[in-house]
């Protein structure tokens, strides 16, 4: 594929909780346009090189990166990774969250802070981390990964739901601030997408009613928005939530 | 084989600015094209020429989409030329200004007649085409950010604008179950000859994040993409392409 046909080439992303599932998709839908990856999970080592393998295998460029979002070493230290593995940091994918199931009443602050977290001190420390040298390239994306939980409410989530929807807040500043810098920042909220869930996760929420597009949605429709969003005839875009739920939710 | 090889676009308002710039992406995709506009047949002609010579196939419909039997001859045109309908953009549209308390009942109608009656004419006429392909399709609209600003002067067009983001929305959940999606994309201040009747543009282009005029095709960009298999599961939204003018997604 030529440079006019393929922009992305020679680019650098950083995804986060990319050992599965939205940020597997992407990280592999990335790579496939010629973008190398740091494929960051948390703890699943195995995981995160199978990924990273998978890429290499299919003639890209990838490494696995183990780091917990919410530690600000951690994430420096993974930015100084994608630096020294590929020479630059393009675009961050902020994939990573938690999930957890447990009624407001019941709900520790503790708890509250565990799913808080990830999903949004993480995306904090990452952009913190990448920002710096977005700028020092010229431009840069930011991708964060919202849901429609936010939007249309559901039970026993309220720290995932304020977590999801104080990274909206979070995109919005960041695409007023670094406008300037040419980084567009930007949301996916993605409806009920057909992934692999760990017990842990609790039982997926029930679809109230089926949303007009009458199945759930695949990871790589999510992996199909982040790359458009990624690519340069998508400039003017920022500030911005894109939902992909099969019209479950319209926006306002 | 292209994305849109063996598809048919029809894009009304496609004589210049942003209905052209998706004439070309759509065709460099693959699709055939439907070119439509009101009465400007040499403007027509020159974006088929340009369909052409990047090797597409293109068909022109000269219509005021504001009368049924308009747009039941919008739809035969597609299907006389191309034996289908695949993809509606409905971008043609009627910019005014003009306080409240000045607009007349005619200028309302006229305003909504074209922005918003058109949509849903051309819409009537063409989804039973692509009900029958069975392949699904994709409808996109075209707004805008002034239904969703506050701005003076402007009650009809926001009026006919914010209802076409609810008929794009009530086709999206009355045809999601045939394939078909429906979305708005809604462009900030784009970089495009405007006629004398839009009126002035309200701003220079400062102050918002991105600081420039967006380009036409920045707007056919997103439309490509929404048209576009990986897509298929976006719908009922409005997407804003607008340099973050107005932060919107709910």
């Amino acid at each position: 594929m030529d440079n006019e046909s393929n922009p992305l080439d020679g680019k650098v992303a950083i995804v986060t909780g990319a050992a599965r599932n939205i940020g597997r998709a992407t990280a592999l839908r990335l790579a496939s346009y010629g973008v190398s990856i740091v494929v960051n999970a948390v703890q699943d080592r195995e995981a995160a090189d199978a990924v990273a393998h998978e890429i290499f295998e299919a003639g890209g460029r990838a490494v696995a990166h183990v780091a917990d979002v919410t530690d600000e070493a951690a994430v420096a230290e993974m930015a100084a990774t994608a630096k020294k593995a590929f020479g630059r940091i393009d675009i961050l994918v902020s994939n990573a969250s938690v999930r957890g199931q447990v009624p407001f009443l019941e709900m520790s602050l503790e708890e509250y802070h565990r799913v808080l977290t990830v999903p949004l001190d993480g995306a904090f420390l990452c952009a913190k981390a990448c920002i710096p040298h977005m700028i020092a390239v010229g431009s840069g994306r930011i991708i964060t990964l919202g849901g429609i939980s936010a939007y249309i409410g559901t039970t026993n989530r309220a720290h995932l739901l304020t977590a999801k929807a104080g990274l909206v807040g979070l995109t919005r500043g960041l695409a007023a601030e670094f406008a300037k810098e040419k980084i567009t920042c930007n949301v996916i909220s993605p409806g009920h997408i057909d992934t692999d869930r760990p017990a842990s996760a609790g039982a997926r929420p029930a679809m109230k009613t089926p949303p007009p597009v009458d199945r759930m949605g695949s990871v790589e429709e999510i992996a199909g928005m982040v790359h458009y969003l990624c690519l340069p005839e998508a400039d003017y875009i920022t500030g911005q939530t894109m939902h992909v739920n099969g019209g479950l939710y319209m926006g306002v | 084989m292209l994305p849109l090889t063996g598809k048919t676009a029809v894009i009304t308002g496609s004589a210049r600015n942003i209905g052209r710039a998706i004439a070309l992406m759509l065709a460099a995709d693959g699709a055939d094209i439907l070119v439509h506009a009101k009465q400007d047949s040499s403007a027509a002609e020159a974006v088929a020429d340009e369909v052409r010579a990047i090797g597409g196939k293109a068909a022109v419909c000269l219509a005021d989409l504001s009368t049924e039997e308009a747009a039941e001859g919008l739809a035969q045109s597609a299907i006389e030329a191309f034996g289908r309908i695949d993809i509606v953009v409905l971008n043609a549209a009627i910019r005014r200004q003009n306080p409240f308390l000045e607009i007349d009942f005619a200028e309302w109608r006229e305003v909504l007649a074209v922005d918003l009656d058109g949509p849903f004419l051309c819409m009537k006429a063409c989804l039973p085409h692509m009900l029958a392909t069975g392949d699904g399709g994709r409808i996109i609209t075209i707004s805008g950010t002034t239904p969703h600003l506050a701005k003076p002067n402007r009650a009809h067009v926001a009026a006919a604008k914010m209802g076409l983001l609810g008929l794009t929305r009530t086709i999206a959940t009355e045809f999601g179950k045939h394939g078909i999606t429906a979305n708005c994309v809604a462009p900030g201040h784009i970089d495009t000859v405007r006629g004398e009747s839009a009126g002035v543009r309200s701003d220079s282009g400062a102050g918002r994040p991105i600081q420039r005029f967006g380009s036409a095709d920045e707007i056919a960009a997103m439309v490509r993409h929404l048209c576009r298999p990986e897509s298929a599961y976006t719908t009922g939204q409005c997407l804003h392409v607008n340099g973050g003018m107005f932060y919107a997604g709910g």
